[in-house]
């Protein structure tokens, strides 16, 4: 037994590229079902866990994807905007407590999420270094966040211009980093958290300037009548915010009437939920409340065409390379007839000669098996990371 | 739901499509626990950290819970919580606290520039948010440690207001029970009591500024909007700060807002500078100390201030007409407060040492005559009369000493 298992092993390491290759598309055909099932369903748990972990999201009617990935995982595309009065009208509502979001700025490519303190509790996010934002200007790191901008506490961080042609629009602000979160394996490792109010003063809804009553702002100053003084541009606007300058930050008009992307309603239980969602069913609504979960689960659902042409295509292919594999084996047997005969001239048996060709076969087929083993391994402990990582390239 | 098949759903299906994502499985909850609901420590009946932003919001919190709360309110004695600001120590406790009690009406200005939990802000006032009152001439000016400030648009002084203030300890009492739904029947009993008080101190304003005939009154800031609602207060506010001497300009105003506004007499938040009394008196306006009580009182709590201010207010009404002196608190509230009258006290007079000033000098630094008067201060719990000599000098706080 030990010298058909020697001969058969000889053979296969002597005509070591064609054994490669059989190993090779034979674990492909085991692993591309397994090896992507398992992918799909970290993916689907991903995408699902974070929906799930976020009960119900209002934002402005249009696509509730689009609103629900930007909450989710902060999108670049942003949805449209509802007032901050929403805020307020979850919580006289009474069923939930509310967690407004405003995503739109970045900071080199990081989101810039303004939100308020109720996030990290929400999130359950800690801190690794350094302390919570306390006021207006701070700023609080994720994990990677802090990694790709080479910041830490103490050190600042300025907001991207949204575009370098609109030199009136929004302008950088210089944020001085209070905190790094701990990692938390998902998209807030990415973010730079802000106070809701700071994001504003990026917006340009709220800023700080130099006094207009002081001698060196006369020369913007264009009239003063009563209580009133009217200045042109020239005033100078602060894009810091420190302890000296921080009272002079104020908002105009009505806060209610401030931009927001989403607010995160978090009810204490379904029935809350379910009555919550049943007062923002109405026709008239100018805003949408959405499940995440369902919004996820509908988006999985719409694509589950695709997984089953996908799962079908690996089928057919799987089969095609079983037919040829199959073929590769009966050719070189054909092949190696001549030296199967010279194997019973010298004395081997029939049985000897076929366990020869069999060994080889079986051993083929285990270290194909055994290496779609070891791809489906590394696709379970790497996928998730590889799966982010797209979403957020992607996303 | 509304099926929408937009460019998100596509981005979104290539991208789950470039991950061969299919249809969800297995998906897990989290098994999260719903955000803002009892906490293990409110199961457990922990004592509530509180933090409140003004001395009212502080003792009506303190009367509902008792013992069951540990009410904190930062602001230093002698600072307006209004327009004072928190530490990064301080905030740092407020971030920590269990609830954070606002007045709302836009007081604290400081609450717009710090991060505080949505959650766990009672807005106390947010039940008669609709019944905000604006301040008729918001000005931004400069006094005190505070700095520059604005009274803003709306006016915060809700608690002057006994009812409403009742409507704000009902805020608290509810956001006590959401948290500590364990002693919800302990807070409700106290809040009963707490708010029988206030019944009694809004019946004694009442009688008090009855008394006055609804004769015309000034303020010497635009903090008493929801005092003279609730009263039907004829009241016109000016811009005089109590530890500052008011500009020219100033008296210049009040004197044109009095050719329509005869108000004879006008409410203060604490005792002018001497100089000022006198000038006003010189006016024929008498001054009534009425404590907003914004800020920790010397003595007392805030019933006993409103009290006090309900018996001067009083004892102004009683005050013939023409005589509209002065009136001094101290003086006042040993007279009110004391159910006799006092024994004849030694009257004492003292010289300010600024009347050795040259009077050319004086008079060319201040524009008037510089002189020292003896001025009477009326008493009238207990009949007595104290006279002094009274410097004119602005700066000067030299007070005659009873």
């Amino acid at each position: 037994m030990r010298g058909i298992l020697y001969l058969a092993w000889r053979y296969l390491a002597y005509h070591r590229l064609k054994s490669a290759i059989l190993i090779g598309s034979i674990a492909l055909i085991l692993y591309l079902p397994i090896g992507l099932r398992v992918l799909v369903d970290q993916g689907s748990a991903q995408l699902s866990a974070r929906a799930r972990a976020t009960p119900l999201i209002v934002g402005a009617q249009g696509s509730a994807l689009e609103l629900a990935l930007n909450t989710l995982y902060f999108s670049a595309e942003r949805p449209g905007r509802v007032n901050y009065a929403e805020v307020g009208r979850v919580m006289d509502i009474g069923l939930a407590t509310a967690i407004p979001l405003y995503v739109r700025f970045r900071v080199r490519g990081q989101p810039i999420v303004g939100t308020t303190l109720d996030y990290f509790e929400f999130r359950r996010l800690r801190l690794a270094a350094g302390q919570q934002m306390a006021t207006l200007g701070d700023c609080v790191l994720g994990a990677r966040a802090a990694v790709a901008l080479e910041a830490g506490p103490g050190d600042a961080v300025v907001s991207s211009p949204e575009s370098v042609f609109d030199l009136a629009g929004v302008y950088p602000l210089k944020m001085k980093v209070a905190g790094v979160l701990a990692f938390a394996d998902g998209p807030d490792d990415d973010a730079v958290f802000v106070d809701l109010k700071t994001a504003w003063i990026i917006e340009g809804l709220g800023h700080g300037h130099q006094d207009l009553e002081r001698p060196e702002a006369a020369g913007a100053v264009l009239s003063r009548r009563g209580d009133s003084i009217v200045a042109n541009a020239s005033v100078m606007q602060y894009n810091e915010i420190s302890a000296d300058n921080i009272d002079s930050f104020h908002f105009h008009g009505d806060l209610t009437e401030n931009p927001l992307t989403a607010v995160i309603a978090v009810p204490p239980d379904q029935k809350s939920s379910a009555l919550l969602q049943g007062r923002y069913r109405s026709e008239a609504e100018r805003v949408q409340m959405i499940a995440p979960s369902a919004v996820i689960d509908e988006l999985l659902a719409t694509i589950v065409t695709v997984r089953s042409f996908v799962t079908a295509g690996a089928v057919i292919l799987g089969l095609a390379t079983l037919a040829t594999t199959a073929l590769v084996f009966l050719l070189s047997l054909r092949l190696r007839r001549r030296e199967r005969l010279t194997l019973f001239k010298i004395g081997g048996s029939r049985g000897g000669v076929t366990g020869i060709m069999a060994s080889e076969i079986i051993a083929v087929l285990i270290c194909g098996g055994l290496l779609a083993a070891a791809m489906t391994l590394l696709t379970d402990h790497f996928g998730s990371q590889a799966i982010r990582a797209a979403i957020r390239h992607w996303g | 739901m509304e099926r929408i098949i937009d460019r998100a759903a596509l981005r979104g299906i290539s991208l789950i499509g470039l991950l061969l994502l299919p249809a969800c499985g297995g998906c897990s909850n989290g098994g999260r626990a719903p955000h803002g609901g009892a906490s293990p420590d409110g199961a457990r009946g922990a004592v509530l950290r509180v933090e409140a932003v003004s001395y009212p919001l502080r003792f009506l919190a303190e009367r509902i819970g008792g013992e069951r709360v540990e009410v904190s309110f930062r602001a230093p004695a002698g600072a307006d919580p209004a327009f004072w600001s928190p530490d990064a120590g301080a905030i740092a406790a407020m971030q920590a606290a269990d609830l954070v009690l606002l007045n709302g009406a836009g007081y604290g200005r400081w609450i717009d520039r710090t991060s505080l939990p949505l959650s766990r802000l009672v807005d106390t006032s947010r039940g008669f948010r609709d019944r905000y009152l604006t301040v008729d001439r918001a000005v931004t000016h400069s006094h005190g440690p505070e700095g520059e400030h604005s009274h803003g648009e709306i006016a915060f002084t809700t608690w002057l207001d006994p009812i409403q203030a009742i409507e704000q300890a009902a805020a608290i009492r509810d956001a006590f029970k959401a948290a500590r739904p364990v002693f919800a029947a302990e807070f409700e009993r106290r809040f009963t009591g707490l708010e029988s008080d206030l019944r009694d101190v809004d019946r004694i304003l009442e009688e008090a500024f009855g008394r006055l005939d609804g004769a015309p009154l000034l303020a010497s800031h635009p903090v008493y909007q929801y005092l003279a609602r609730r009263y039907r207060l004829e009241l016109t506010s000016v811009h005089f700060e109590p530890d500052e001497p008011p500009t020219e300009q100033g008296w210049r105003e009040l004197e044109g807002l009095r050719t329509a506004h005869r108000a004879r007499w006008m409410l203060w938040e604490k005792e002018p500078l001497a100089a000022t009394a006198y000038r006003l008196e010189a006016l024929g306006i008498g001054i009534i100390v009425f404590d907003p009580c914004a800020g920790t009182p010397a003595s007392g709590d805030f019933l006993t201030v409103l009290h006090d201010n309900a018996q001067r207010v009083a004892a102004a009404a009683r005050l013939p007409v023409g005589r509209a002196g002065t009136v001094n608190p101290p003086s006042l509230i040993r007279g009110i407060h004391t159910s006799r009258p006092p024994a004849p006290q030694a009257v004492r007079t003292e010289s300010c040492r600024c009347a050795r000033m040259p009077p050319a000098l004086i008079s060319r630094m201040f524009a008037r005559p510089a002189r020292t008067e003896e001025v009477e201060w009326p008493c009238p719990g207990s009949h007595v009369s104290v006279s002094a000599l009274f410097c004119c000098w602005p700066a000067c706080r030299r007070r005659p000493t009873i």
